[in-house]
Formats: structure tokens, sequence, C-alpha cells
């Protein structure tokens, strides 16, 4: 049987354009607030998971080499994971594996990325791609989720309007996020029609903004959690999932990697009517439509509902099933941090800390996030009492 | 004393990155033969593009001997890349897309054009124009235009 | 047989110093080499870090001094080969990646060789300088021979600015 674990303490920088810190003072940044925020010391932590993105999106390698000590990695287990747009994600599923096996009893998880420190991201993208079968196209991340895009508009009779639908819905609620890079007061679906054309069907306004980011949270055992808080977020459930690129008759509309891994979420946490129990979702929208796909395959609603759910308004701040209070991943997108984002905001959700974005009365949270050709997904889901 | 905000360089990697077996069959057929192969699953004996040794669906390897597919196929989804960015296959505005090529069940990526991009659809007939030099790579094929059903 | 296929990873960054390195970077445009003091455990630093790697104290950008320009060489090698290929030519490289970007982001490559890479304690200072030696009779490096820096004419701002260690 498992150790239940909970998380105790989160930790975030504010996503933006930044100058004034290095990759390890940013990382430093995020372990120093998670520190402060449940009251604990360097010397309380057993261990550290430690991600960050393809390293060439900001020209460096293996920087868990040098960023170790930032994040309090000093004669302690430090694991480096990987797994692309969802390494935060990732890393906090690895977090708490090492506290559920009970080898651990306080775990740090910690992601990050400076996406500013090159002048030319998509070169760095496309490097993700098989060199010989796929980056020819340099199709770097708008194009490939523009093809995601068209197929879902076209394969269900919506539109563009659909997506920049979201946009407004998240642009408005990153108002209220102090943490969030995108707050733009005023934002309409006319000014959101007017901008730019960047990857047809994809607009500016469908895109998110490159951010410097990281973020962290502290898992800590049951045994231990009682004497670090009053308020944790217990995790209910954490599952990973990763479906192929290319296989035969896959729809790019469809994530059936999604619908699995949500699957044997609800059912390890007990869920039986999504809708209905979860009091809110933080998924990774990091293009607008994706935020319609990602509602069906957390069975929100069936296979081709997305836009219709969007236009029923369930979704909002002050819907049935709110998504993305905090603007989501199309207000702030770092890569390295954003998946452990989605997750520390269903937590702070939970622990109902998540400020002026906070939905009154959360008993449960699901935090998304995926990466990859649109492949690997996760999903933590957190509840307010223990499991 | 200035603080030193950052520092700018440009990093260069080579590499010589092996096709294998079945890649550089797929691009050997392509300059010889003018013909595009997949491989057929001896499980669910659906055919995929390019040639492949293992079906990503069943698991199961693929029929020795490669299968030539058609040229032609039509739209499953595509974009308009007006993005300008550097190592980018052609100059913005273009199109590429996901193609579906007849009697295969996965997606062929590939540029779309010799069409108005405001006319590209989901949905619509193409077929492969090729290069008549071709030197073994993607672009033996220049891209797929759109033809009457 | 199989086919190769050669091509390069080719991508300009601007990397950002932070306080500690920013500092220690204008100190050397200045021909300075600066010694931070970790404000936890005393020890002296040249070059820095954000954070000390001993008891992982954070350094404080303010608490430094120039050190001298004089230390130990703790362990070398003589690079004798070239371990990198050819240098790419600034026209290839302007058509991998934006062109105005090349002028601005200058190509990271090492010396020709053979040069060599040393380790040299400054005087004052806890850790190891990782530089390089190089335009001299390099058989002279020995293990405990005292090194001196050289400075370059045009400075930037970059860890190059200091040229390199030349046998004393």
């Amino acid at each position: 049987m498992a150790t239940k674990v909970a998380v105790v303490g989160i930790g975030m920088t504010e996503n933006k354009s930044r100058w004034d810190l290095s990759l390890p003072g940013l990382y430093r940044l995020a372990y120093q607030r998670a520190l402060e925020d449940c009251g604990l010391k360097s010397e309380d932590i057993d261990a550290v998971a430690f991600g960050h993105s393809p390293e060439y999106f900001e020209g460096v390698n293996h920087p868990e080499k040098w960023c170790g000590e930032a994040v309090g990695a000093l004669n302690k287990p430090l694991f480096r994971v990987h797994t692309g747009g969802t390494v935060g994600g990732s890393v906090a599923i690895a977090a708490y594996y090492l506290v559920a096996s009970g080898k651990f009893e306080v775990v740090l998880a910690i992601s990050g990325n400076k996406l500013n420190e090159t002048s030319s991201a998509q070169i760095g993208l496309s490097t993700v791609y098989d060199p010989i079968m796929g980056r020819q196209f340099a199709a770097g991340a708008p194009s490939a989720v523009a093809v995601q895009a068209s197929k879902y508009y076209s394969q269900y009779g919506y539109n563009e309007d659909h997506g920049l639908m979201v946009a407004v819905k998240n642009r408005n609620n990153a108002l209220k996020n102090p943490y969030a890079q995108l707050r733009i007061p005023d934002y309409t679906l006319e000014g959101a029609r007017n901008t730019p054309m960047l990857c047809h069907p994809l607009r500016l306004a469908d895109m998110c903004p490159t951010s410097d980011a990281a973020c962290a949270m502290i898992f800590a055992a049951e045994h231990r959690v009682e004497a670090i808080t009053d308020n944790p977020a217990w995790v209910l459930s954490a599952v990973a999932v990763n479906e192929g690129i290319n296989y035969v008759d896959r729809d790019w509309s469809k994530p059936i990697g999604l619908r699995k891994a949500a699957e044997l979420a609800y059912e390890r946490a007990g869920i039986k009517d999504p809708r209905r129990e979860l009091d809110v979702v933080e998924v990774y929208d990091a293009f607008s439509v994706q935020e319609l796909i990602w509602y069906e395959g957390l069975k929100l609603c069936d296979w081709g509902e997305g836009g219709r759910l969007m236009e029923s308004g369930a979704t909002r701040m002050e819907g049935d099933i709110p998504v993305n209070p905090s603007g989501g991943t199309l207000c702030a997108n770092s890569i390295g941090a954003s998946a452990m984002f989605r997750k520390a905001e269903a937590a702070l959700q939970v622990m109902g800390r998540a400020g002026e974005h906070q939905i009154p009365g959360v008993r449960r949270a699901l935090g998304h996030g995926w990466g990859g050709g649109i492949q690997f997904h996760t999903i933590m889901i957190f509840g307010k009492d223990k499991p | 004393m200035e603080i030193v905000k950052n520092v700018k360089r440009t990093c260069y990697v080579p590499y010589h990155w092996c096709y294998g077996y079945y890649n550089t069959l797929f691009f050997e057929r392509l300059k010889e033969e003018k013909v595009i192969y997949g491989s057929r699953c001896t499980s669910c004996g659906k055919v995929v593009v390019p040639t492949t040794a293992v079906c990503a669906r069943c698991f199961a390897p693929t029929e020795k001997d490669p299968v030539p597919v058609s040229d032609e196929g039509y739209i499953d989804s595509f974009t308009i890349v007006y993005l300008p960015y550097p190592g980018q296959p052609s100059t913005p505005p273009y199109a590429y897309g996901m193609i579906k090529l007849d009697g295969t069940s996965n997606l062929f990526m590939h540029m779309i054009g010799g069409v108005p991009l405001e006319e590209i659809k989901v949905g619509m007939r193409v077929k492969a124009v090729w290069n008549e030099e071709r030197r073994g790579d993607f672009y033996d094929i220049k891209y797929f235009q759109p033809v009457k059903d | 047989m199989s086919r190769v296929l050669d091509w390069d990873i080719t991508v300009p960054f601007r990397w950002t110093c932070g306080p500690v390195y920013g500092r220690f970077l204008g100190g050397l445009k200045e021909k300075q080499l600066l010694g931070f003091e970790c404000p936890r455990c005393q020890e002296v630093y040249c070059p820095p870090q954000d954070i000390c790697p001993r008891c992982g104290g954070d350094f404080d950008p303010e608490q430094c001094r120039p050190l001298g320009e004089e230390g130990d060489l703790v362990s070398f090698t003589v690079v004798e080969a070239n371990l990198f290929g050819p240098r790419p030519d600034d026209e290839y490289l302007r058509r991998r990646i934006h062109p105005a970007d090349l002028g601005e982001h200058p190509l990271l490559w090492p010396p020709d060789p053979p040069y060599a890479i040393v380790m040299v304690r400054l005087d004052g200072a806890a850790n190891n300088f990782l530089h390089l030696a190089r335009g001299e009779d390099l058989s002279r490096l020995q293990v405990g021979c005292r090194m001196r820096a050289v400075w370059k004419e045009e400075r930037e701002g970059f860890l190059l600015d200091l040229d390199r260690f030349t046998v004393l």
C-alpha cells in the first residue's frame, strides 16, 4: 500500500521576460518561495526531482549539473526528469512517487525554463523532430498545433471563433493572477479576431507567450504533513500516459492518450462523473483550441462537444466547471514550468489560497499537462480531504 | 562598474544521423522509382508510410517487402504558415498538411502547393508533384497539389 | 548500407547573467578579477557562482573585491588535436540562422590547437579558475608554476576578455 501524500508548499515565480536572473537564479527564487511557503529549511528536504524542457530551447545542456545547488540539492539525491512540454507535470508525479514509495518523506519537485534566451526559439523547437523524418518541415510548435486545430474545427463544424472564445475567457481570468504574463485589460472577441494570422487557423490571440519562469512544489508523507501544515492538498491520483506520434488511424483531434489518463485518474480518485465531482480544472492550453480538445479528452463532455461546452459558459470562472481560472498556459508559458503550474494552481485551489482567482468551495481539482508531439499527458487530482 | 546583462553567442553542432534500413529504403526508392513506399502490419494488415519495421499501434512487425502506395490522397488537416522564422522550408505564406494517401492508414506530412492558399480545404483530393531531379530526400516531391475528384 | 544525414543544429542564444556573474563579467571588462565572498562560509570564489557550491549560501553581488592577477597552476592539459572538426564559415552560418543574428551572436568556437586548458588557483581564492593558455611555449607549463592573467585589448563583458593565463 502506497504512502498517502500531500502537497504542503508551493513556490512560483512570475511569468515574464526577465533579464535580472540567471537560470540557477530563477530556480533559486521558486525554491526559496516554496520553502518559505511551508516554513521548511533546505535540510528538511530529502530528495529533489528536477525538470527542464529540451535544452536547445535555451542553448544549455544537462542544466541540473550547475543548477543543483540552487535548489538545495547538495549531498542529497537529485533526479532529472524530462518529457518535453509536460516535464513540470512529470516532475511533480516523480516527486509524488518518491514519497509514495515510502523511501523518502519530504521531496521537492522543481522545473523551469528561460525561453527568452534564444532569438530563434523555432530552430530549437525544430530539433525535437526526428532529423530524418520530420525536421525537414521545421514545423515548430505553432504550425504543428495549427494542423491539430484545422482538423478539429473541420471535423466538428466549428470555426476560429471557438478558439478565440477560449483566449478571451482565459486572458480575462489572467487579470486576476499576478503570476500570469499576458494581463491585458478589456480583451474582447473583436480584438482577438483582429490579431494577425500566424499559422492558419491560429492567430496571435490563439497562442501562448514565451515566458521565463520556474515552479516548485513540496510533497510530504502522511505522517509528516500535520507538523508542516494544517492546510495540505492531498494527492488523490497521479497519472502519466504516452501515445504515439503517427500510428495507424491517429486522429490528432481525438487524444486517446489523454482519455486513457483521465479514466485511470478518475478511477483511482473514485470519481464517476468528472464534470459534477471536480470543482475546478487547470489544463495545458498552450494554444486556445487545445482547451476545447482537452475538455473532451478529460470527459468533461463527449467527443466533439468541446466547442459547445465553451459556448455554454460552463467553463468560465462562474460556471459549473471552471477551467483555467489562472489564465492557463495561454497567458504564461515557460514550457519547463507550465505543466507544474497547472498542478500547483489546482493544489492552491484545493487549499483555498488561489487569491483573486480562487473558485469558492473547491474540494477537488485537476491539473493537466501535455508535451512532445501532443502525446505525453499528465494528470494530478488533488483533494481537500485525506483519501 | 557595469553589470553585464547577458552573453550572446551562436551554438553550432554538426551531426551525422544514421537513417537505418527502412528510412534508407524509403528515400532510395523515392529517388530511383519515383514511388512512395509503405509497410504492411502483419497483425492489423494496415499500411503505414513511410516504410517502418514495426506497426506503432499493434507493435507487430511489418511484412518484409515494402508496399508501393499511391501518390494521391486527401488533406486530413493543414495549416498556412504566415510567421517567418529561420530554417523554414519555404518563404511564408506557404501551406503544409497531413495527407492521407490512398490505401494507407496513417498520415504523411508534406507541403501543399500549386493552388491559391485560400482555396485549400480539409478533405480536398491531392496528388504529388515530383521534382525531375531527385536527390533522395523529402523534396523529391515538390508538394501535393489539389486535383479534381 | 544505411545512408547518413550530415547536418547541424545551429542556434543563436543570449544567456542571462544574473547579478553575480553580471558583476564578475563587468569586472573583466575593466581588467579586474573580482573575488566573491560567500556570506555564509566566508570562502572567496573567483570565478563566482550564484550559489556557493560548498555550503549552498547565496552570494551577494556587492560583497566582492579585486584579487591579484596571479595564481598557482593546479592542473592542466595541452590540447594537441582539433576535437571540433572544421569551423563553419560565416556565410554558411548566416544561411542557417537569421542573418542579422550572427553579428550580435558570434560563433562559440574553441581556439586552434595547440592550446592548454589550465586550472589556476588565484591568490586569495578558494576555487580554481578554468581557462586557457596559448600562443607561447606550452612545454613550460608545470603543475605548481606561477601564472598571470593576460587581457584582450577589446573587451565586451565575456569570459574571454581575459585572453589567457601565461607562465611567469
